[in-house]
């Protein structure tokens, strides 16, 4: 229904400006086109017709444009319909510095397939028996075949009025609302230990609505604004209700109370495929202008998001301000610096007693810190050089930090650094030829790791057992065997942008590109991380008459990886 | 240590040409080629980091790196064709047609297919 009167807005607005430039001396253009979409596919459709809207045909599809246009205005309307998942409506006007705005609603639908989980099945060897039939893995499909597809609308609106000549006085507000509505494949693991997942149909049906509205003004040689901004993500999806079957052991069927004493949720139903409503609201006031012989820029914000069902809150606090300055008539020097603090909510984790009654009754409940809380600061100075006629260049140096609060654990503030520079040099040595080339270098020590995430150290003569009446050691204790910190993230990353473009004959070009990174961290005892990007290009583009163009060309985008295979062991 | 890689090529073409002043041509090609693919994973010796704890178990996993394989083919051809029937009146065709190849079908099975889509109709200009 708010879909319907947004479009009913939509248009009682255009017909608004419709009637406003009808009362001017404008020139008008109208466009319409009446016709079919039709479809046909061959086997399977849902990855070569992704964004079509399922199998279907319209057989009355149609489009309209408008478009007038006077001395100092000019309003547009563009619309498409191929059915009643894909379709378009936009409309944009101008009148002079005073107003100007855009309104625009388009859908379509998307397809998706579904994962057949047929990596998620192995079975434990068992020497002894010299067969499968130890420990197992399992899944099921309880929608075999099901057709999964998502509509997504999305509107978006801007308005920009002159409110008063004084001061240059502008009143700018915007607005993004998008809406998702459709089914998806929903998981849920269960069993003991995740050895068991189970795979349905889960509706999707969510909303996310954005405002923004801001005043600006011109006070002396500097231009000042504020902006409220507030946005609300909420979820309206009816609740996938999952059973949690009850845990036993996963080969013989048996110890249902002891391995239920293990897990969190046993031979219950629960929700899953769930969102929390949240709120944002922020505030951002803004500036720039002239300072000395040179020019200020900068920002400072400040935001609260709020998660509505938990009660959960993160507040944070950014600025961030740019000074420009012409040191000679060939010389330009630009210097930023900003900075930000993050704080959210430690969340209190409530876990049943493990073992309780089986040995053990360990409260496992703690509270967890984020690891989303920071304070980060960067700053950076770049200088332009204009060398002679045909060559220009940059060189720029930076800082950046990064400090986690309590991370990885309490009290322990983990700090990255970052040292940066890049050099960016152009050539043209005449109108035909243009050339640039870009290299720049990151030095982190420190990025961010998931602490003793990977390896165990040898337990035996380590770990012993908790209770003195027996003789188990748990599998929680396996916590103080980890050693190994692991991350994607590098220490050293080298960048490389060449480009080059050359106009031969009349009508004819070539453009030629190659993007190289390659990027390490062999800082992690014994991982050896690291990444290669490449990204080579070529493109011609032709014009031998006013009667005939073309443009051809290829382009590749190659990612090696290399980073650690680890493979669960069952029983450790 | 495995090394995982992604490649994706295009290569295209697209033309335009207008033979008389009522009829424009146009056409297109594309053709990618996108693949994914991790080295075989080569597990240490279990004896040698275990010191016997664990020799009895046989740790294989020949082809745990395939399941990480994706290679697609797309092949597209476009024709468009516009025609002036008189002033402010015109016919307008376009004609899209999609070969999909999936050549590995892990994950969502063999997802080969292949889409025609005609949009035709005529279009009023005042």
């Amino acid at each position: 229904m708010k879909t319907f009167q947004t479009i009913i807005l939509f248009v009682l607005v255009s017909l608004l400006m419709v009637a406003s430039a009808s009362a001017e001396e404008m020139t008008k253009e109208y466009r319409i086109w009446l016709g079919s979409h039709s479809l046909d596919f061959t086997d399977y459709s849902r990855k070569v017709g992704e964004f079509e809207s399922g199998e279907s045909t319209s057989w009355m599809a149609g489009e309209f444009e408008y478009l007038s246009y006077g001395l100092d205005r000019q309003l547009s309307i563009k619309s498409k319909y191929i059915n009643d998942k894909d379709y378009s409506l936009g409309t944009a006007w101008v009148v002079g510095t005073r107003s100007s705005g855009k309104i625009s609603f388009s859908s379509y639908e998307r397809q998706q397939g579904q994962d057949l989980l047929e990596n998620l099945s192995a079975r434990e060897w068992l020497p002894t028996t010299s067969s499968f039939s130890g420990k197992m893995l399992t899944h099921a499909i309880l929608d075999p075949g099901a057709e999964y597809s998502i509509q997504r609308k999305e509107m978006n609106s801007e308005f920009n009025l002159l409110i008063s000549d004084k001061n240059n006085i502008r009143l700018m507000t915007s607005h993004k609302s998008i809406w998702k509505d459709g089914h998806a494949q929903v998981l849920a693991s269960s069993h003991c230990a995740s050895c068991h997942v189970e795979s349905r149909r889960g509706q999707v049906k969510t909303e996310q609505h954005q405002l923004t509205a801001g005043l600006q003004a011109d006070v002396n040689r500097m231009t000042i604004g504020y902006e409220l901004g507030y946005r609300k993500f909420e979820s309206k999806t009816e609740e996938s209700m999952v059973y949690y079957e009850q845990a036993r052991h996963p080969v013989n069927g048996g110890a249902v109370g002891e391995f239920g004493s293990r897990v969190i949720f046993d031979d219950t139903v629960v929700s899953a495929n769930t969102s929390p409503t949240t709120e944002k609201y922020s505030h951002r006031l803004r500036f720039k202008g002239d300072v000395g012989k040179g020019r200020l820029s900068g920002s400072i914000r400040m935001f609260k998001s709020t998660n509505k069902d938990m009660d959960l809150q993160v507040d944070g606090v950014s600025g961030a301000f740019n000074y420009s300055r012409r040191l000679s008539p060939k010389t330009r020097l630009v210097a930023k610096v900003s900075g930000s603090k993050i704080e959210n909510d430690p969340i209190d984790i409530d876990l049943p007693t493990y073992r309780e009654g089986s040995g053990g009754d360990i409260d496992f409940d703690y509270t967890r810190v984020s690891s989303l809380n920071r304070t980060t600061g960067k700053l950076s100075s770049e200088l332009f050089h204009k060398l002679n006629k045909t060559t220009s260049g940059s060189l720029l140096f930076g800082y950046e930090t990064v400090t986690r609060t309590d991370y990885p654990f309490k009290d322990a503030d983990q700090a990255s650094s970052q040292l940066f520079t890049q050099m960016r040099l152009k050539y043209r040595p005449n109108s035909d030829l243009s050339t640039s080339l870009k290299y720049r270098l990151e030095l982190t020590s420190d990025p961010l790791v998931s602490a003793k995430g990977l390896f165990e150290a040898r337990g035996h003569g380590t770990l012993y057992p908790v209770d003195p009446d027996t003789a188990w050691i748990f599998y929680y204790q396996r916590e103080e065997l980890r050693y190994q910190n692991i991350t994607t993230l590098p220490t050293q990353k080298h960048e490389l942008d060449a480009k080059i473009g050359y106009r031969f004959g009349s009508g004819y070009s070539a453009n030629f590109g190659l993007k190289y990174l390659t990027e390490k961290n062999d800082e992690l005892d014994s991982l050896d991380v690291k990444r290669t990007v490449m990204r080579p290009s070529i493109s011609f583009t032709g014009l031998p008459s006013d009667k005939f163009m073309f443009t051809a060309g290829f382009n590749m985008n190659k990612i090696k990886s290399r980073g650690p295979v680890a493979v669960a062991l069952f029983d450790g | 240590m495995v090394d995982y890689t992604n490649e994706s090529s295009n290569f295209y073409f697209n033309a335009s040409v207008r033979p008389t002043d009522k009829l424009t041509l146009t056409g297109s090609v594309l053709y990618n080629i996108s693949k994914a693919e991790q080295d075989a994973v080569n597990m240490p010796e279990v004896s040698a980091e275990v010191e016997g704890d664990l020799d009895d178990q046989d740790f294989t996993f020949e082809d745990m790196h395939t399941y990480s394989d994706l290679e697609y083919k797309l092949l597209q051809f476009g024709f468009g064709l516009e025609y002036m029937i008189q002033n402010g009146f015109t016919f307008t065709t376009e004609i899209n047609y999609m070969d999909l190849t999936d050549e590995k079908g892990w994950v969502f099975g063999d997802q080969s297919g292949s889409m025609v889509m005609i949009h035709s109709g005529v279009s009023i200009e005042f």
